[in-house]
């Protein structure tokens, strides 16, 4: 027990000594909407490694193994991005030795920190929905704990090396652990890389990385065990860009890549996202011999960068081959559509000429050397988005079987971080210098001189590669958790009541005074703070042995993420006005089936959400300038079915059929205030804030197919394992803009209109059908070793119309209406793919 | 319990199939607290006209409310909104140069006049910004937080009608900034310019048949700036605006001139080939309606005898339902041996429905010969203010009993033809 409140102690000094380094500058990650979406296309970087090993996807735990739904649609579903129940992964709580690894910013777990580690990252225990779990309070669409202890991995070294078509090439990967030695020591450690675009299925994509991990535990006795867990995985990587359907067309595929360009005789891309963001566990279990519990508590850091480059340029065309000005559409004669001279010279040029469908890099760097040369500044860079973060945190939970009847699992959890945001010269492209004026503000202002620099401690200073510029600033996030689970088992039935209670204060430091907001930019800002509460309570009824009712529910409220508090994060302290807590209600009722040749769960489940707030920043036509569009208090309400069931078919076959049918929908009418960032309101001294009522109610919340199904046939027989199956994704809506439901949007069009329709109504995209087949055999050679392939064919009949994800741009025409301009961008899923590989171990 | 529990589920399911879209009402204005709506003369009061441009404050709340007028689609409004109410007209300066998709003709608007001025351009009145000196329009950015769009487009305004100006404009005036029609006028370059110069704008007179004149301004932007003026009389709608002591209107697009019309020739007899095939038509009594050609001559000729003559010619049908202001010319010579003889024994006439085979009992309208015809000059007949028909036919009547010869050639019609 000292030992404990000695580790208690040792963590509660180290958050304190994180608020006292509160003004030093430090770490964060993705706060930018549109960087959110396009990166959430690579969800398949966390679950590509998921993806590489057959069978290895499956969370292990005996009860999830047996799920029918959960255990046929994980991996299946993938292709499509489907989601829970139309729940973001904010809404799943990723546990490594018990300790949340949601980050405080986004609130979702980055699988990309323990990329490439599938070998030692694997089996972890899971509660599925609302059901109660025994290492935290849980979240909406259940938890997933993985344990890193060294004593959990069984002596043995393993070696595989695998090959794909998808984001990299080749994948070697080395594991070895001693298993629990005499002396009470353990020692595990994999390392691993991934490599090559060879086969990479998209155009100018590239992928480097290396992962490593390494864990030793010591048992001191039968009661204490202290282990350290470190791993990471420092990755670089092309990005895949998206494009809108007119280019698709136009070049015939939908794996367009507009990030890269030629250079050198090289595919050269301009967006390089370099992650390395490492994890320190420090984990004590302590099982007393007397007392039926079990007390785990985990100290962690993590820390570390997450930057991506981009393109910027000043004054001069934008350099991105498919902005919307260069797309043949952009050159239609409305006046006189015979004239199709423009138009037909753009499709010709866009289908043949390589330097205008990709990247121009030597014109960028023509462009900058011209300037160089006449002693002006640079115009055109690649820049470099930093996020920078540092994490202490801990927790401590307890599993107590106080009688035969009652178990109770409880915990405390306490995290802090920072995370700096900022920007760098990531590369000059050949010109001399920078300077940090913002673009958009430049003209508006010819009496304020002070508008247009981000930077008033540096105006017109020359800035080189490496310098920061355009924004800087801090969060400070600390949030402290302490929750409670009561599990009652009878005859009947069983059930379980918790709650939990956690506080969360953050605030925002600015780095740099900005000339728009000399007065608002630079400092801290004012601290909020967020207290909220969790109950959830859940009773299952057992007919028999083989059929049980269940029903849970849960009722949360949540603080907002940092990263919707603030009207401009970028460049101002100022929060938006109504920040409110979320509130999440959540039913779920399920009928279980056991029995030994049949099983089958059907659950009808049920979602409120309440008062989300969701900032946006995109370029406003209508005010010519940047703008951060905050909106709050919006509803969403999901509701759906799932289901899965699994017959026998003698002892070597089996047929199953798993799926989801939701609804997910918005609720209300949210407001939104727009504030522009080019700060023409200072100017006005007038209100700066324009509110307006987003009308999308009933209008459907798209990034997933809503309904989802699969059906297969496993076969298993002497190590050979084969699976077959066909999936259906249906009821796949393109993201909205709300500004298209505003009446602003509509200004004075008839609602029967074409234009009008053409405006406001959401598109639906047509269901797909693909089929996967996976073929996996060992052997054992002599008695100590073990040699294994596995391959899996994704999307075997190459349907190439799968769109995974589809969004209308923010920008909208309030000139012409003319909904062709920024049209929707869409990803699709991959064609046909494959994951091939082969596996040693040696024990 | 279990099948209520099912039937509630389904019952959920089923109700959560039938959804209707979300529809944003069509925007709308509301006073604030401390905000006052007047009509646009009475903000008008608020700015008095002087020989140099100013501009005056408004009191902190004023709201105006008007019709748009103007409209930018032809590029000859640029960076200018106008907008009416029943008493007065106003112009907007904007710098945006797509107004008319947000703010069509017939949109009713407010303005919120917080944070503008009242000012003028060389006495015209006008809402915008005072930047250095001088009127200045309102960034796009700052658009949104001064006009506000209210309910669906409707109808233009009716327009101020104008058919003549007054020498002395300032009865004119108070209908600047308001949409007009100049009634019943005609450009005085008609034909022969275009609305504006290749490189500039240009002004170009408008008379009206009324009395007066006022210019029509057009921008070398305007899509239609190349197009030459169009000829004859008609009306034309705009803009009324001045400059200093000019009035001058801005049409919106070229369907603000309407009713224009030029005289055409819409008959003539082909003189080179006998008319008798082509229509014409002899009714002779006596004396006999000949066609004669030869190198000094190709027309009709009569020769009357001492007989009794009464002998007709009659035109074919010519259609002129689509006409007005016709004009009748020909040329006619009387030849009598010795100045003697009648030259009132020639009688033209139209008709508007003469039945060719009832000739006498048709209703014949006379054309006087307003000189004597004397070698062949031209006579011209003013068919204005006549309704005409596609049953319309000259006549020549040749009455008498003496000796006369009548040589006719030349004859064709002229006539606005309606477009």
């Amino acid at each position: 027990m000292k030992k404990q409140l000695s580790t208690f102690l040792i963590f509660f000094l180290c958050i304190g000594l994180i608020h006292a380094q509160e003004d030093k500058k430090d770490t964060t990650r993705v706060d930018d909407y549109s960087e959110e979406i396009a990166s959430f296309n690579n969800v398949s970087e966390g679950q590509e490694d998921a993806d590489t090993e057959l069978g290895n996807y499956v969370p292990g735990i005996v009860q999830t193994r047996r799920d029918a739904f959960v255990n046929n649609t994980s991996y299946a579903f993938s292709i499509a991005y489907f989601k829970t129940r139309g729940f973001d992964n904010r809404f799943q709580d990723i546990c490594l030795n018990g300790l949340p690894m949601n980050s405080l910013v986004t609130g979702r777990a980055s699988y990309s920190q323990w990329g490439g580690l599938s070998h030692v990252v694997r089996y972890p225990e899971t509660s599925i929905g609302l059901t109660p779990s025994s290492f935290s309070f849980g979240n909406f669409i259940g938890t997933v704990n993985y344990s890193l202890r060294a004593s959990s991995y069984r002596q043995q070294v393993r070696a595989s090396y695998a090959l794909s078509n998808k984001t990299y090439t080749n994948r070697i990967m080395i594991t070895g652990a001693t298993g629990v030695l005499k002396n009470g020591w353990s020692v595990a450690g994999s390392l691993s890389t991934r490599f090559g675009n060879s086969l990479a299925y998209v155009d100018g994509t590239f992928y480097k990385g290396l992962s490593y991990f390494f864990a030793t535990e010591k048992q001191f006795n039968r009661e204490h065990a202290l282990n350290l867990t470190i791993f990471g995985a420092p990755t670089t990587r092309g990005m895949q860009g998206n494009s809108v359907q007119e280019v698709y067309d136009l070049l015939g595929t939908n794996y367009y890549n507009p990030n890269w360009g030629w250079y050198n005789g090289e595919k050269r891309n301009a967006r390089v996202r370099t992650v390395h963001e490492p994890v320190i566990l420090l984990s004590h279990y302590y099982t007393p011999e007397k007392g039926n519990l079990e007390i785990t508590t985990t100290l962690a850091s993590t820390f570390g960068r997450n930057n991506t480059t981009s393109l910027n340029w000043y004054d001069v065309p934008d350099p991105r081959p498919d902005y919307y000005r260069y797309l043949p559409s952009y050159f239609i004669n409305k006046d006189n559509p015979d004239d199709t001279f423009l138009y037909d010279y753009y499709t010709e040029a866009w289908k043949n000429d390589a330097s205008l469908r990709q990247i121009n890099w030597d014109y960028m760097y023509n462009v900058n050397q011209t300037a160089a040369a006449m002693g002006n500044r640079a115009q055109y860079m690649i820049e470099n988005r930093v996020y920078d973060h540092f994490q202490m945190a801990g927790s401590s939970s307890i599993i107590a079987n106080l009688t035969e009847h009652i178990k109770l699992t409880a915990g405390i959890n306490v995290r802090g971080m920072k995370q700096r945001n900022y920007k760098t010269i990531a590369d000059l492209l050949g010109g001399s210098y920078w300077l940090d004026v913002d673009k958009y503000s430049e003209g508006d202002f010819p009496d304020e001189q002070n508008v247009p620099y981000n930077d008033l401690d540096n105006v017109d200073k020359k800035l080189y590669e490496g310098d920061v510029f355009g924004y800087d600033y801090t969060y400070h996030i600390y949030y402290q958790q302490a929750w409670a689970l009561a599990n009652f088992t009878y005859n009947k039935v069983d059930f379980f009541a918790g709650l939990d209670l956690n506080a969360t204060e953050f605030w925002r430091v600015g780095n740099m005074q900005n000339g728009r907001f000399p007065d608002d930019s630079k400092g801290k800002s004012a601290a909020k703070s967020f207290l909220n509460i969790g109950g959830k309570a859940g009773v299952t009824y057992k007919i028999n042995g083989r059929n049980y009712l269940v029903l849970n529910g849960q009722y949360s409220t949540k603080a907002p993420s940092i990263l919707n508090a603030f009207l401009a994060p970028r460049v101002r302290n100022t929060y938006v006005s109504n920040l409110k807590n979320e509130k999440i209600g959540a039913a779920e009722f399920s009928y279980v089936m056991h029995y030994p040749i049949f099983k089958m769960r059907i659950t009808g489940y049920y979602a409120y959400f309440k008062d989300i707030t969701k900032l946006i920043s995109f370029y406003h036509d209508d005010y010519a300038s940047m703008v951060n569009y905050s909106m709050s208090g919006i509803d969403q309400r999901n509701i759906g079915v799932e289901f899965g069931a699994e017959v026998a078919l003698g002892s070597m076959f089996t047929l199953y059929v798993a799926g989801n049918w939701g609804d997910y929908r918005y609720a209300n009418r949210p407001e939104v205030a727009i504030n522009a960032e080019n700060g023409y309101d200072i100017l006005d001294n007038n209100n700066s804030d324009v509110t307006q009522t987003v009308y999308w109610k009933n209008f459907h919340v798209a990034g997933t197919p809503q309904l989802a199904i699969t059906g297969g046939l496993k076969f298993n027989y002497n190590y050979w394992w084969v699976t077959i199956n066909g999936n259906w994704f249906d009821k796949i809506y393109c993201d909205i803009n709300p500004e298209r439901r505003t009446s602003a949007a509509r200004g004075s069009l008839d609602e029967n209109s074409e234009l009008y329709h053409q405006i406001a109504d959401q598109k639906r995209y047509k269901g797909q059908f693909t089929l996967d087949l996976s073929v996996s055999k060992s052997w054992r050679v002599g008695g100590r070793y073990s040699i294994g392939f596995n391959v899996s064919i994704n999307n075997l009949l190459n349907n190439k119309k799968l769109i995974t994800t589809a969004w209308e741009q923010y920008r909208f025409d309030y000139s012409t209406f003319n909904v062709d301009k920024y049209q929707p961008k869409v990803y699709y899923a991959f064609g046909t793919s494959f994951f091939a590989g082969i596996n040693f171990t040696f024990n | 319990m279990k099948k209520i529990l099912w039937m509630g589920l389904i019952g959920i399911m089923l109700t959560a199939c039938h959804w209707e879209q979300d529809v944003a009402p069509m925007l709308s204005f509301q006073l604030r607290e401390g905000e006052k709506l007047i009509t646009i003369a009475e903000m008008l009061e608020y700015h008095e006209l002087g020989d140099l441009d100013s501009y005056d404050s408004l009191p902190k709340g004023t709201v105006i409310t008007g019709i748009v007028t103007s409209d930018d689609t032809e590029g000859n409004f640029y960076k200018i909104l106008n907008i009416q109410d029943e008493t007065a007209g106003i112009q907007i300066k904007i710098a945006n140069s797509s107004l008319h998709t947000k703010y069509p003709i017939g949109q009713r608007i407010y303005v919120r006049c917080d944070g503008l001025v009242l000012g003028d351009y060389r006495r015209l009145p006008q809402l915008g910004w005072w930047v250095n000196g001088g009127m200045t329009a309102i960034a796009a950015s700052s658009e949104n937080q001064y006009f506000f769009r209210d309910g669906a487009v409707g109808a233009e305004p009716e327009p101020i009608v104008l058919s003549s100006i007054p020498n002395n404009i300032s009865e004119v005036v108070p209908y600047c900034n308001m949409l007009v029609k100049i009634e019943n006028c005609y450009f005085e370059m008609g034909g022969k310019s275009a609305f504006a110069d290749p490189n500039a704008s240009a002004s170009r007179t408008l008379k009206l048949n009324g009395g007066g004149s006022v210019i029509v301004r057009t921008s070398n932007y305007a899509s239609f700036a190349t197009n030459i003026l169009p000829e004859g009389n008609g009306d034309v709608y705009g803009v009324l605006t001045r400059y200093n002591s000019d009035l001058q209107l801005i049409i919106r697009s070229l369907n603000d001139l309407k009713n224009f019309s030029k005289m055409e020739e819409v008959f003539k007899t082909d003189m080179a080939n006998n008319p008798f095939n082509s229509g014409w038509k002899a009714i002779n009594s006596g004396a006999e309606w000949k066609y004669l050609s030869n190198s000094m001559f190709q027309g009709f000729i009569i020769n009357g005898s001492t007989a009794e003559n009464d002998s007709w010619l009659i035109s074919p049908a010519i259609a002129l339902s689509k006409c007005s202001n016709g004009e009748v010319s020909l040329s006619i010579e009387h030849r009598i041996p010795n100045n003697m003889g009648n030259k009132d024994n020639m009688k033209i006439y139209y008709s508007n429905n003469a039945n060719v085979d009832e000739i006498n009992e048709s209703d014949w309208t006379e054309l006087t010969l307003n000189t004597y015809p004397g070698e062949f000059e031209i006579s011209n007949f003013s068919l204005s203010n006549m309704e005409l028909t596609d049953n319309f036919r000259l006549a020549f009547r040749y009455k008498d009993s003496n000796t006369s010869a009548w040589y006719i050639k030349n004859i064709a019609i002229k006539a606005r033809v309606s477009q």
